[in-house]
């Protein structure tokens, strides 16, 4: 029955992943222009380029990618990149390979952007609960309404607010970038302290915006709970307050906090998008956005491949976990 | 009881998948990039992990490509290409420990093409597709540079030689024979490379054989291809460019960096026996890349790459000039306009790429070390460049097939207007394809009776309405000129981010004259205009700064192609005569009498029939930060732009700069 269970579930994931990367082929050759080009005309227009023959290369480059290939033929040789985990060339940057390129980013993404995502869960999911708390103090009551206005507000919104406040207006901290100019990189102090300085107001964007919406629900479903027989009973029994917060109100609302955290997890590189432009941070978003704005088809596939990946990972993930978390369910019911 | 084991087993389960991904994962990071090389290799076999790489379409694709150009590409052995294929892999890049460099000792520029994050760190091969100008473009070295703002008192900075513009550097001298076929250059003695090795004839005859034989899939091998012949080496410090067909420009165009124009010899003892389409020349654990300059690239990642100098470079231990002053040189990428005024106020940066000029305001008045080209730092800020724009057209699309019609737009243009509104007074009108560099001064005086005749910059709306009547055009109820119904179509696109504030201002003066223009700015305006998708569009021309004939070329014959085909010029006009006079410039050279008496033919026919419109004068405004250094290029002293991203302008500024303390 649980191997059963098991195998359907494997089943969905794969004809998932199969549709989002069908998608994922697609939706870029729908965008006009040709990569090679594009990037070529693009450069000479920039007066970076200036020589004859560039039909001739546009050409040569177009067989070199496979560009000139029927669609199907080109689709069947993604399906086969995508099994592999191997997308190939980078058409921007030949003959530098997708793989590495996304390795490289990849350590930034998940610095700012899971911790993060972290911060404002434990954060929210506390205050949310302690909000929705009869005997927590007053003034965490009154956060109710702040938490409401800030989740609402886009976090690249509010980036862009606290670029121009701390970063034009009381320049605290660094406008854009990962680190300082001629910092070099590497496992020293002075580099984690700067990465750590600038990864701040990103952080503090996504960080406040999210804690807002964890607070919201998290409030929801510890209302529900609270009003549960076995909170009532628990209180009636003269379990400490403590307790009952914790073990009883606080354990049964986190449930669903908890594959609501699996999934945001899941979509960290898709949401490091406008996050990472808007604070020029290296990251696997703005190797995204690079990517889209120069037609890299390659890399365009590597990078949305890899957080469908995620995102469906997280998601089985999530699903074979929560027994862990809520005894009751049972797999021979659903 | 039964329920808590089921909870069990699924957990145990799940634990087990979960491990098995997460270890699956870990596997394939480490196993991607190394399987990389094998695939390069199109054809050596891949060493252990045979069973992926070997059969993916990329690696068949690639070989198949590297076979198809050339018939010499295929016999580059592939088994020194695993070794260049690893090196594209390991970014960033470092060698040792990196000491630490003062401030006040390194100069610290933002350069072009990629904003925010570098594209090309595993890149140091000039020739891939995939190379920017992020730093071989100093590395490198040029047999010559050439000034654009050379006077007859002025061409090189203190400590170089030249004259007329051109400033001799791995090479002394350079000469044509009688019929313009064969070009003989005398290397430098005593120019080696960073390996110590020499810089020899032997390296000039590699690189042009192998741009030669790889065409067309290297930078600027369709070139090399369509003129070299072959290079003799008639001994160490000599080699002879013969040339397919006489071309008295071939040296100045490829050889005389100046702005983005030129291309670098390449070591032979380094490339050879690489694939050359492949060979990425960087494995700094190895020493490489080898290139004669001063600069030694000691880190490259995304955000910023270091070269710190070399002290034993030829040019010091030869007595040809001295060090450069500064000990560290740090590449930044581009990046948008707010953030480069940003950096330039906080003096974080010396030099950054051009800068609209309401930003070069803020920073001239919130950093009081900074200065521009100009002598009184006022309008223009900026250097000329070699861009002039103009309004062009598909010429072989109906409206704008007709010359008249051409003109009858020509006289909807008010340039003046056009400077001052779209341009805050910061440049001028032109009314010829060429940058007014005052050695371009004869050939704008040569042409002053054919524009007396027909002046270009003659704004007269009642001309136009003249011309579109004749031609059958009425206005519409709306005040536009429509023929049968249908409007005169007129969508003016733009290269992306070119053109934000002066194309409204073109648009608004074609509507007051009746035309119903609008502009846009796709992502692939590129092929749209290689392709002839458009009615018009907005561009600058790189082509001839020492004499009109690099941007005569534009508009011959031999880049027409019908429209939804691509052609390098999207111009698509041709006119036989035409043609025949520039293939005759072409082999004649500049400055003669016979050279100046074809090109007014030649101009006669191209202003009677104005394939397209000039508008404009590029200027390039680019402030530089003085607290640590001076003896930045400006009017006083023009011996380039402060343009860090020209090959033809860095190594020269970087050979100049001096400490501003002391």
């Amino acid at each position: 029955m649980q191997l059963h269970y098991l195998f359907r579930r494997l089943g969905q994931f794969l004809v998932v992943l199969w549709g989002a990367a069908t998608l994922n082929f697609l939706l870029p050759r729908l965008a006009p222009g040709n990569p090679v080009r594009e990037r070529l005309t693009n450069a000479m227009a920039q007066g970076g380029l200036l020589q004859e023959g560039i039909e001739d290369m546009v050409r040569a480059y177009n067989r070199e990618f496979g560009l000139d290939q029927p669609l199907y033929v080109q689709y069947l040789s993604y399906l086969g990149h995508a099994f592999r985990l191997d997308f190939g060339y980078s058409i921007a940057q030949y003959p530098r390979r997708v793989a590495p390129m996304i390795w490289e980013a990849l350590p930034w993404t998940i610095a700012l952007l899971v911790s993060a995502t972290l911060i404002a869960f434990a954060l929210g999911t506390l205050l949310g609960a302690l909000m929705a708390w009869p005997r927590a103090p007053r003034w965490i009551k009154w956060l109710a309404g702040p938490s409401i206005a800030v989740s609402s507000i886009p976090y690249f919104l509010l980036g862009l607010v606290l670029v121009y406040l701390l970063g034009v207006v009381f320049p605290i901290f660094p406008l854009s970038g990962g680190y300082d100019v001629g910092t070099m990189p590497g496992l020293t102090p002075r580099f984690i302290l700067d990465a750590l300085r600038h990864s701040l107001l990103p952080a503090l964007s996504l960080v406040v915006v999210a804690t807002g919406a964890w607070a919201l629900h998290m409030r929801g479903m510890m209302v529900t709970t609270e009003g549960e027989d076995y909170t009532t009973y628990a209180e009636a029994k003269g379990l400490t307050d403590r307790r009952i917060f914790y073990h009883y109100a606080l354990r049964n609302a986190i449930l669903p906090q908890v594959t609501a955290l699996a999934l945001s997890l899941g979509h960290v590189v898709s949401g490091a998008v406008i996050v990472e432009k808007i604070f020029g941070y290296p990251g696997v978003g703005s190797l995204l956005f690079q990517a889209i704005s120069g037609l890299d088809y390659f890399l365009i596939y590597g990078i949305v491949f890899m957080t469908v990946l995620s995102i469906t990972f997280a998601t089985i993930a999530i699903d074979l976990v929560y027994p862990l978390l809520d005894p009751r369910i049972a797999y021979r019911r659903t | 009881m039964a329920r808590t084991l089921n909870r069990r087993q699924v957990l145990a389960l799940g634990g087990v998948s979960l491990a098995a991904a997460v270890a699956a994962c870990q596997s394939q990071a480490i196993e991607v990039p190394t399987k990389a090389p094998a695939a390069s290799g199109g054809g050596a076999p891949p060493p252990t992990q045979a069973p992926a790489a070997g059969a993916t379409p990329a690696a068949t694709a690639a070989a198949a490509g590297g076979a198809t150009p050339a018939a010499p590409a295929a016999t580059k052995p592939a088994a020194a290409t695993p070794a260049a294929g690893a090196t594209v892999q390991a970014a960033p890049q470092s060698v040792g420990s990196i000491a630490n460099v003062p401030r006040e000792q390194t100069v610290i520029w933002s350069v072009s093409d990629e904003l925010n994050q570098f594209a090309d760190t595993g890149i140091f091969n000039p020739f891939l597709q995939g190379a920017r100008r992020t730093g071989w473009h100093f590395a490198f070295e040029p047999l010559y540079f050439y000034n654009p703002y050379w006077t007859d008192e002025y061409t090189a900075p203190p400590g170089l030689k030249g004259a007329k513009g051109e400033i001799p550097y791995q090479a002394e001298s350079y000469a044509y024979n009688a019929d313009n076929t064969e070009i003989t250059v005398k290397l430098r003695k005593g120019v080696e490379w960073s390996d110590g090795k020499p810089f020899t004839s032997k390296d000039v005859q590699f690189t042009l054989h192998m741009l030669r034989d790889n065409a067309p899939k290297l930078n600027f091998s369709t070139d090399v291809k369509l003129w070299v012949k072959e290079v003799q080496t008639p001994d160490d410090l000599t080699a002879r460019i013969v040339l397919n067909n006489p071309n008295p420009q071939f040296f100045f165009q490829f050889f005389q960096w100046h702005q983005d124009a030129g291309f670098p010899i390449v070591p032979a003892h380094v490339f050879q026996g690489q694939d050359p389409l492949t060979f990425t020349n960087l494995d700094l654990s190895k020493g490489s890349p080898v290139t004669t300059g001063p600069w030694k690239l000691v880190f490259a990642s995304p955000e910023q790459k270091i070269f710190d100098r070399r002290d034993d470079w030829w040019g010091a231990k030869s007595g040809f000039h001295a060090l450069p002053k500064m000990k560290r040189v740090v590449v930044l990428p581009h990046f948008e306009d707010p953030k480069l005024t940003q950096l330039l106020v906080a003096g974080q940066v010396d030099s950054t790429h051009n800068l609209q000029p309401s930003d070069t305001e803020v920073v001239l008045s919130k950093n009081k070390k900074t200065e521009v080209f100009t002598a009184n730092q006022g309008p223009p800020y900026g250097s000329l460049d070699w861009w002039p724009t103009a309004l062009s057209f598909n010429d072989s699309k109906a409206p704008f097939d007709d010359p008249e019609i051409r003109w009858a737009i020509n006289h909807a243009i008010d340039r003046k207007q056009l400077i001052d509104v779209g341009f805050r007074g910061t440049t001028r009108a032109t009314v010829l394809p060429f940058p007014d560099y005052p050695a371009m001064k004869p050939y704008f005086d040569a042409v002053q009776d054919l524009l007396k005749a027909k002046p270009i910059d003659a704004y007269d709306p009642n001309k136009t309405a003249q011309i579109m009547q004749s031609k059958g055009w009425q206005k519409d109820a709306e005040g536009f000129w429509a023929k049968g119904g249908q409007r005169f179509p007129f969508v003016i696109l733009l290269p992306p981010g070119f053109f934000q504030n002066s194309a409204p201002v073109v648009v608004a003066q074609l509507r007051k004259a009746g035309f119903d223009a609008s502009f846009k700015s796709p992502t692939n305006a590129g092929t749209l205009m290689s392709q002839g998708d458009v009615d018009a569009f907005l561009q600058g021309h790189g082509g001839g700064i020492r004499d009109p004939y690099l941007t005569l070329i534009h508009y011959h014959g031999r880049y027409y192609a019908p429209t939804g085909e691509p052609a390098q010029q999207s111009y698509r006009w041709r006119n036989a005569d035409y043609d025949k006079l520039v293939d005759q410039i072409a082999t004649v050279q500049p400055g003669t009498d016979k050279f100046m008496q074809l090109y007014h033919q030649a101009m006669e026919i191209w202003i009677r029939e104005l394939p397209d419109i000039p508008l404009n004068q590029w200027y390039l405004i680019m402030p530089v930060f003085t607290q640590y250094w001076k003896g930045w290029p400006n009017e006083k002293n023009p011996y380039t732009a402060p343009s860090s991203w020209h090959r033809g302008a860095a190594g020269l500024i970087l050979q100049t700069l001096e400490p501003a303390s002391g």
